[in-house]
C-alpha cells in the first residue's frame, strides 16, 4: 500500500540525511525526469571518443544533441542487475530494485526525492505523460512508484494539467476556496465514518483516499500570480496517435511553466511506455514503436526506421533543454537549466534482445554547479542503482543505497 | 478451474507479443481453499472508471464525463476492476473533484429534477438533498448525511437554490458514499454477513448493467424485499433483458476500447467504421445473452448486429432499416465472436493482420492461458515482409524452430485460423496474392488437440473446450465482481458454476447462477461473538429525535447501527440561540468509545463531553454540526 504523507514525513524526519550534503556542496534545486521507451540499438546510440573528447556520429541517435554536447553527461553501459525485459526494466529503472525496502522504500527516484525534499510547493511532484494510459496502469505502463507496488499515474491530458497546476478554468469568487475546503472536510469526515464500519483490510484504501484529500486541500491556495500558462488548443484529443507530437510539445511547455511558477521541485515527463504501440506517423512510419524496436541488424532499413524514431525523441529532449535555458528559475540562481538536474532515462539496453544491460542514460542541467558537464562515461556494467544514488546526492540527499541495499551500495564514480 | 501454465521450454524465441501486462507480483499466489474459505470477504468497492462515468452521467442526465478524463486503474488479471486494488490516489481525487464540480454546476442549472422545486426554502433544500442523495448514494439519505449536506447548502444559500444545490451536488459526487459501494452486510452468524437490500441492489445493477439501480430495483430495496431469493432472481432476469450486455464487459474482456485510437493505414477504416464495430460487439454480446444463447452460440452464431455502413464494409447483406439490426451471414467465413470486426482490427497491426497478437488474445482472454513474455537475450526480430510469402509463411518459423515452439505453437495457429480476415476485419480470399492456409491444432485444451481449418472450426473447438467456458465465467467475475488473484474466494463461486456449465448452457443461466450463489449475497468476516440477526437488520435505525436544548444547543442523537456488543451513534448539534458559539455537549454514553469522528471527546463521569474540531467548532446561529462515535458495551 501507499505510504501516507504522515509516514513519509516521519521518514524524512527520521533519516538524518538531507542537511549534510547541502551544507558541504552545491545541489540541484529541481529534478526533471524524461523517459522514452523501448530501449535502443546501442551501436547506433553510442558516442565515440573519450570522457571529455567525444562526438555523436552521423546518423546516430544522439546526433541531434550535437550542439548541446558540452552540456551533457552521457552515461553508457549501466546494468539493471536482476531485472530484464520490458516490464522488469520499466519497474527497476527508477526504483533500483522493484518492490524493495531499504533506504528508498520502494519509491522511484522522482517520488523519493520529492518525499525527501518535502518542499512547501503546491505540488510535491508532478507527473506528466504522453499517451501512457490506453492499456491501464501496470508495471508495463508506469515508471513512478510511491512505495512497493504503488504506481503513480501521470496525467496525459495537457488541458487537465493546465487546470490542475495553473487553475485555468477554475471558478473564481471570493468564497470558492472556502467552499471547496468545506467539501473536502466533509468528505474526510465521511471517510472516517466509513472506516469505522469497514473491515480492517479496507482501512489502507480509505486512509490513502483521505491522505489524497489532505494533499488536495494543501493545494487549495489562491492561484499563482503571473506565470505564463501555455494556451491549450480546444478539441485536442490527447489519446489519438497522431496527436502524440503536439501533446508532447504542450506537456514540455507545461513542465517548464510549472517550474517557472515554482509549482513543484520534481517533475517527470513520460513519453508512452515500454512495448509502446505508438506509430510515428509524423515520421511517415507505419509500424508501432515496439515493432520498430525489434529490427534485427540484418534488416538495415528496418533499423534505420527505428533510429529515425529514436532521433525524434532526441530532438524533443534538445527542445526541452533549450526551453529550460531560456526560462529563469523563479527562486533565482539563473535559468532553470542552471538550477535543475535533468535525467533522460531508458528501461532497456538493446531492445532486440529484451535485456537491461548496456542501458544508456543522459544527464543535463547545471544542478547549481553540482554536475560537471560535457562528459561521456562508460561505466562498464556498474549497477544503475549507483546512478540513482548519485542523482540523489546531486539533489542534496545522502542516501547510500537505492533499491535493494544488498545488491549495490554507494554512488557511481565520476558522476557528481 | 483448470488453469494451464505455459511452460517455457525455450531458449530462443523470435516473436514479441504485445501481451497484456503480467499481473503485479502478489504476496500470496496460493489459490484459496474453497472447502475452508468459500465466501468473499466484506469489502468496499470503489466504482470502476466505466461505472463512475455511467453513474455520473445518469445523475447529470447528459454525457458530461468520459473514461479518459480519469486516471487509469491498476490492471490485475487483465482488468481494471479489481475490488481489492481500486482506490483513490491524488490524481484521481483531483480529477473526481473537477468532475464533481462540473456535474454539480450542470445539476444546479436545472435543480428541479431532484426534489421538484427551485426555491431556497428549508423544504426545497431537504427535498433536493434527499432526492439527489438517494440517487447518488444508492440508498436513502440518513440523518447524519442530511445534516451534513444542509450545512453545505447553507454555505451558498444566499446565492439562491440553484447555486446551493450545485454545491451540494458537487459535495455528493465527490463523497465516499458515491465513490464506494459497500459490501459489508450485517452479521448472519458463523462468520457470515448478509448484504443489505441496498447493497444487493447496487451489486446486482452494476454487475448486470454497469450502472446504478433503476427505480424498480430501488423500490424493491426500499421495501426490504431484495434479499429474498425469488425477488433477486426476478430482478436479475428483468435486468438481463435490458440490452446492457453486462455493462461493457465485452469491451474490457477483448480490449476493444483500444480500437478508437489505434492507427490503421487503410483510409476506408474511418472513425465511423471503428465506432460501428464497437457498437456491433456490444450489441452482439447483449443479443446472445438476452436470446438465451450459450457459449457455443457466442462463438459460432452466423449473424451480426450491424448497420448499413458496417454491413457494406463486411460485404454482407444490408439490414432493412437504418439502425443496427440482426443480419444473418449467408455467405463467407464470418462466425461469432472471433470474427467481430472490432476484435480482428484491435488485435491486428496498423498495416496487416497479426497471427501472434490474435493468437495471444484468444489464449489470454478466451482460454485464460496468458502467454509469458519472451525470455531475455534472444533474437526477438519479427520476420520481414516479403513479396511471394503469406503472413503465415513469415511466422511459421516460430513453430518450426524447436526453441520457440513451446510458446508459439500455442499462439500462432489460433491466429492463422483468422488469416481470411485482414488487419481491418475485412474478409479476403488471398493473402499477398497467395492462397491462405488456415489449418491448425488447438493445443493444451480439453478435449485435446482439436484440429481446425479457419475461423469456424476454431470457434467450434473453443466452444467445446472446458477451458473456454470456465474462462468465460472467470472473466465475467473479474470484470463484474472485481475478482482478482488466485486467492480470491470468488474463484470458488466461479468453479462451482463453471463445473455445471456445458457448451450449450444459456449464458443467461450462467449469469443467474452467479447471482444465486451464496457468494453473491453473503460475505465472510469475523463476527466477534455477534449473534446472528435474521432477517438482515436495517443498517439505519432512526430513533425519534430527542431535542434537548443545552446552552442554546439543540442535540439530535440517532443510532446509526447497533449490535449486541456495540453501537454507533450520529449526533447533530444545532445552535438555536442568537449568537455564534463554540459548541460542546455532554451526553450519556453506554460502554467505551472506540471510534469518533468530527469531534474531540473527554470522559466526564458517566458522561462524555463532546466538542468540535477545527472546522466545525464555531456555530453561527441556526447552523449545525454533525459528529458521531462508536462504542463497545
Amino acid at each position: 500500500m501507499k505510504l501516507t504523507r504522515r509516514e513519509l514525513g516521519l521518514a524524512a524526519l527520521g533519516a538524518a540525511t538531507t542537511a549534510r550534503a547541502q551544507m558541504t556542496r552545491p545541489a540541484a534545486s529541481r529534478l526533471i525526469v524524461f523517459f522514452t521507451p523501448n530501449g535502443t540499438v546501442p551501436a547506433r546510440w553510442r558516442p565515440t571518443g573519450t570522457e571529455t573528447a567525444f562526438s555523436f556520429g552521423a546518423g546516430t541517435v544522439l546526433e541531434p544533441l550535437t550542439a548541446l554536447r558540452d552540456k551533457l553527461v552521457v552515461i553508457d553501459e549501466l546494468d539493471f542487475f536482476g531485472a530484464d525485459n520490458h516490464e522488469g526494466g520499466m519497474a527497476a529503472m527508477l526504483t533500483g530494485t522493484e518492490g524493495s525496502s531499504g533506504e528508498s522504500r520502494g519509491m522511484s527516484l522522482d517520488q523519493f526525492v520529492a518525499a525527501r525534499l518535502n518542499a512547501a510547493t503546491r505540488f510535491r511532484s508532478i507527473e506528466l505523460g504522453v499517451a501512457t494510459s490506453a492499456w491501464g496502469s501496470s508495471r508495463q505502463t508506469r515508471m513512478s512508484y510511491s512505495g512497493p507496488g504503488a504506481l503513480v499515474s501521470p496525467d496525459d491530458d495537457p488541458s487537465a494539467v493546465a487546470r490542475r497546476v495553473f487553475n485555468v478554468g477554475a471558478g473564481s469568487g471570493s468564497n470558492r476556496l472556502d467552499r471547496k475546503k468545506a467539501i473536502l472536510r466533509l468528505n474526510r469526515g465521511q471517510l472516517d465514518r466509513m472506516r469505522a464500519i469497514a473491515p480492517e483490510n479496507e482501512h489502507a484504501k480509505l486512509d490513502a483516499h483521505k491522505s489524497a484529500l489532505d494533499t488536495l486541500e494543501a493545494r487549495l491556495v489562491a492561484p499563482t500570480g503571473m506565470c505564463g500558462v501555455p494556451a491549450i488548443p480546444m478539441g485536442l484529443r490527447p489519446q489519438q496517435n497522431d496527436a502524440f507530437p503536439q501533446v508532447g510539445a504542450l506537456q514540455m511547455d507545461l513542465l517548464v511553466a510549472a517550474l517557472a511558477c515554482d509549482a513543484t521541485k520534481v517533475i517527470s515527463l513520460q513519453w508512452s511506455h515500454t512495448v509502446s504501440p505508438i506509430v510515428p506517423t509524423w515520421l511517415s512510419l507505419n509500424e508501432a514503436h515496439h515493432e520498430l524496436s525489434h529490427m534485427a541488424d540484418s534488416n538495415a532499413a528496418g533499423v534505420d526506421r527505428f533510429i529515425a524514431a529514436e532521433r525524434w525523441f532526441a530532438q524533443q529532449f534538445a527542445t526541452l533543454v533549450s526551453k529550460l535555458e531560456a526560462t529563469p528559475d523563479p527562486n533565482g540562481g539563473g535559468s532553470l537549466f542552471d538550477t535543475s538536474l535533468v535525467l533522460w532515462c531508458k528501461e532497456m539496453g538493446d531492445s532486440r534482445a529484451h535485456v537491461c544491460r548496456n542501458v544508456p542514460m543522459v544527464l543535463t542541467g547545471k544542478a547549481n554547479g553540482a554536475l560537471r558537464l560535457g562528459r561521456y562515461l562508460r561505466v562498464a556494467g556498474e549497477p544503475h542503482q549507483k546512478l540513482l544514488v548519485s542523482l540523489s546526492h546531486l539533489m542534496g540527499l545522502d542516501n547510500e543505497t537505492f533499491g535493494d541495499p544488498t545488491k549495490s551500495r554507494g554512488a557511481l564514480a565520476g558522476v557528481a | 478451474m483448470k488453469r494451464l501454465l505455459l511452460t517455457l521450454a525455450l531458449a530462443a524465441c523470435e516473436a514479441k507479443i504485445d501481451a497484456p501486462a503480467p499481473p503485479m507480483p502478489v504476496d500470496d499466489m496460493k489459490p484459496v481453499d474453497c472447502a475452508v474459505a468459500p465466501l468473499p470477504g466484506r469489502r468496499l468497492r470503489r466504482l470502476s472508471r466505466p461505472e463512475l462515468v455511467r453513474s455520473t452521467n445518469e445523475l447529470a442526465a447528459a454525457s458530461v464525463v468520459s473514461v479518459q478524463a480519469l486516471a487509469s486503474d491498476l490492471v490485475v488479471d487483465g482488468f481494471e476492476t479489481s475490488a481489492e486494488k481500486l482506490s483513490v490516489g491524488v490524481l484521481l481525487a483531483d480529477q473526481l473533484q473537477t468532475m464533481a464540480e462540473s456535474v454539480g454546476a450542470a445539476i444546479g442549472q436545472a435543480p428541479t429534477r431532484f426534489g421538484g422545486c427551485n426555491m431556497p426554502t428549508d423544504a426545497c433544500r431537504d427535498a433536493f438533498i434527499r432526492a439527489l442523495g438517494s440517487a447518488a448514494f444508492r440508498r436513502p439519505v440518513d440523518d447524519t448525511q442530511l445534516a451534513e449536506y444542509r450545512s453545505i447548502y447553507e454555505l451558498a444559500r444566499s446565492d439562491g437554490h440553484g447555486p446551493a444545490a450545485a454545491l451540494v451536488a458537487e459535495a455528493m459526487l465527490s463523497s465516499p458514499f458515491f465513490l464506494y459501494r459497500p459490501e459489508l452486510g450485517s452479521p448472519a452468524g458463523e462468520g457470515q454477513w448478509a448484504l443489505s437490500d441496498d447493497e444487493l441492489a447496487s451489486q446486482l445493477s452494476y454487475f448486470l448493467t454497469g450502472g446504478p439501480p433503476d427505480a424498480q430495483l430501488r423500490a424493491a430495496a426500499d421495501a426490504k424485499m431484495l434479499h429474498e431469493p425469488a425477488q433477486l432472481e426476478a430482478h436479475a432476469t428483468r435486468l438481463l433483458q435490458g440490452h446492457d450486455g453486462l455493462g461493457g464487459f465485452v469491451d474490457a474482456w477483448l480490449e476493444l476500447d483500444r480500437l478508437d485510437t489505434l492507427p490503421k493505414e487503410p483510409p476506408v477504416f474511418t472513425p465511423a467504421i471503428r465506432a460501428a464495430m464497437r457498437e456491433e460487439a456490444r450489441r452482439y454480446f447483449a443479443q446472445v445473452l438476452e436470446s438465451g444463447g450459450s457459449w457455443q452460440t457466442l462463438l459460432t452464431a452466423r449473424y451480426g448486429i450491424v448497420d448499413r455502413q458496417l454491413a457494406a464494409f463486411y460485404g454482407q447483406p444490408a439490414p432493412t432499416g437504418v439502425t443496427f439490426e440482426k443480419v444473418d451471414w449467408p455467405e463467407g467465413r464470418r462466425t461469432g465472436l472471433l470474427t467481430l470486426g472490432a476484435l480482428l482490427a484491435t488485435h491486428g497491426k496498423p498495416s496487416g493482420s497479426s497471427p501472434v497478437h490474435r493468437g495471444a488474445v484468444i489464449r489470454a482472454r478466451m482460454l485464460c492461458q496468458p502467454p509469458p513474455p519472451p525470455p531475455p537475450n534472444v533474437n526477438a526480430t519479427p520476420p520481414p515482409e516479403q513479396a511471394g510469402r503469406t503472413t503465415r509463411d513469415r511466422f511459421v518459423a516460430h513453430s518450426a524452430n524447436p526453441s520457440c515452439a513451446g510458446c508459439h505453437s500455442m499462439l500462432d495457429p489460433l491466429g492463422f485460423a483468422l488469416e481470411h480476415f485482414d488487419g481491418i476485419g475485412q474478409e479476403r480470399a488471398l493473402d499477398n496474392g497467395l492462397a491462405i492456409d488456415a489449418t491448425g491444432k488447438l493445443l493444451a485444451t480439453t478435449p485435446a488437440d482439436a484440429t481446425f481449418d479457419g475461423a469456424r472450426s476454431l470457434s467450434e473447438a473453443i466452444a467445446n473446450s472446458e477451458e473456454g467456458r470456465s474462462c468465460f465465467v472467470t472473466q465475467v467475475l473479474r470484470f463484474g465482481m472485481g475478482m482478482s488473484g488466485a486467492r480470491d474466494p470468488f474463484t470458488c463461486v466461479g468453479s462451482s458454476v463453471a463445473n455445471s456449465m456445458t457448451p450449450t448452457t444459456p449464458l443467461r443461466d450462467v449469469v443467474l447462477a452467479l447471482v444465486k450463489a451464496d457468494g453473491f449475497r453473503l460475505r465472510a468476516g469475523a463476527t466477534n461473538g455477534v449473534q446472528p440477526m435474521l432477517p438482515p437488520p436495517v443498517l439505519t435505525m432512526p430513533m425519534p429525535p430527542t431535542p434537548q436544548p443545552m446552552n442554546g444547543l439543540q442535540v439530535t442523537r440517532t443510532t446509526q447501527s447497533s449490535w449486541p456488543t456495540g453501537y454507533c451513534d450520529d449526533v447533530t448539534v444545532k445552535n438555536v440561540g442568537t449568537v455564534a458559539t463554540d459548541w460542546a455537549v455532554e451526553l450519556a454514553v453506554e460502554g467505551t468509545i472506540n471510534n469518533a469522528w468530527n469531534t474531540q471527546f473527554t470522559a466526564s463521569g458517566s458522561n462524555v463531553r463532546f466538542a468540535g474540531v477545527a472546522w466545525n467548532s464555531r456555530l453561527e446561529p441556526m447552523a449545525s454540526a454533525a459528529f458521531g462515535f462508536c462504542a463497545m458495551k
